[in-house]
């Protein structure tokens, strides 16, 4: 499955971060790969994850914006494309 | 408290809150009884402080979730956690943690009391507390349920 995955933007997405969110995120992020999962995090560009098979997406707090936007506008277009997320985890739920 | 070791990360409102709060501690005379041990590393050393807790206080006036609840769990530390957090979805009061009103400070301080002096109460309370993380909170199963779950839910 593809799965994106837009963390919170207020501290690096990574194990030693000081944020609840960035840490579930990235804990989310490799065991979803290590499960076969294609994930893509959408974090800051100071982000990291272990396993290589994450990929990082760097975003800013603007850019955030727009790619909510595109994500809910995709998934009303036409969820079972192949090139579109399969699946969209949220976290930011402080901001 | 968890967290890495990168002083920089510490915004510059965390900092003076720090500098206020060391200055209440000093005020009061409770040096002797408080120890500000700031971050330590996530995965080695922050499960020894919680599993060498006899409590765990989340008494946040603000709280999205508060992931800190299930790692004093998972360690076997009873969670008291304000209303307003997140985590207390995973408490029900009096079983595996407890839940005290966020504005009602003396009710809080009342179940600090209670918890530390039942020792009956409280072996019973920390078993459960760790026995819940275990068995409905692991990442192993929250990986398998995430996709599941939101692969069920509606989007429009």
């Amino acid at each position: 499955m593809k799965v994106a995955i837009l963390s919170s933007l207020s501290q690096p997405t990574k194990l030693d971060t000081r944020g609840g969110t960035e840490l579930f995120c990235s804990l989310l992020a490799s065991t979803l790969a290590k499960k076969g999962h294609h994930v893509y995090l959408f974090a800051t560009a100071d982000s990291y994850i272990e396993n290589d098979l994450v990929k990082i997406i760097p975003v800013n707090q603007h850019s955030m914006i727009d790619v909510k936007k595109k994500f809910y506008q995709s998934f009303q277009r036409d969820m079972t494309a192949d090139e579109k997320y399969k699946l969209i985890a949220s976290l930011d739920a402080g901001h | 408290m968890g967290g890495g070791e990168n002083e920089e990360a510490i915004s510059l409102e965390e900092k003076a809150a720090e500098i206020q709060i060391k200055k209440r501690i000093e005020e009061n005379k409770l040096s002797d009884h408080v120890t500000m041990i700031g971050q330590v590393p996530h995965d080695t050393i922050l499960p020894a402080y919680y599993r060498n807790s006899d409590l765990f206080i989340l008494a946040s006036r603000y709280e999205p979730f508060g992931l800190t609840t299930m790692e004093a769990m998972a360690c076997g530390t009873i969670p008291i956690v304000s209303s307003v957090a997140g985590s207390r979805e995973i408490i029900v009061d009096g079983l595996n943690g407890f839940i005290v009103d966020t504005h009602d400070r003396k009710a809080l301080a009342k179940t600090i009391a209670t918890v530390l002096t039942d020792t009956k109460l409280n072996k019973k309370v920390a078993d459960n507390a760790a026995f819940t993380i275990k068995e409905h909170y692991s990442w192993d199963k929250n990986c398998r349920e995430i996709p599941c779950s939101l692969q069920k839910t509606p989007l429009n």
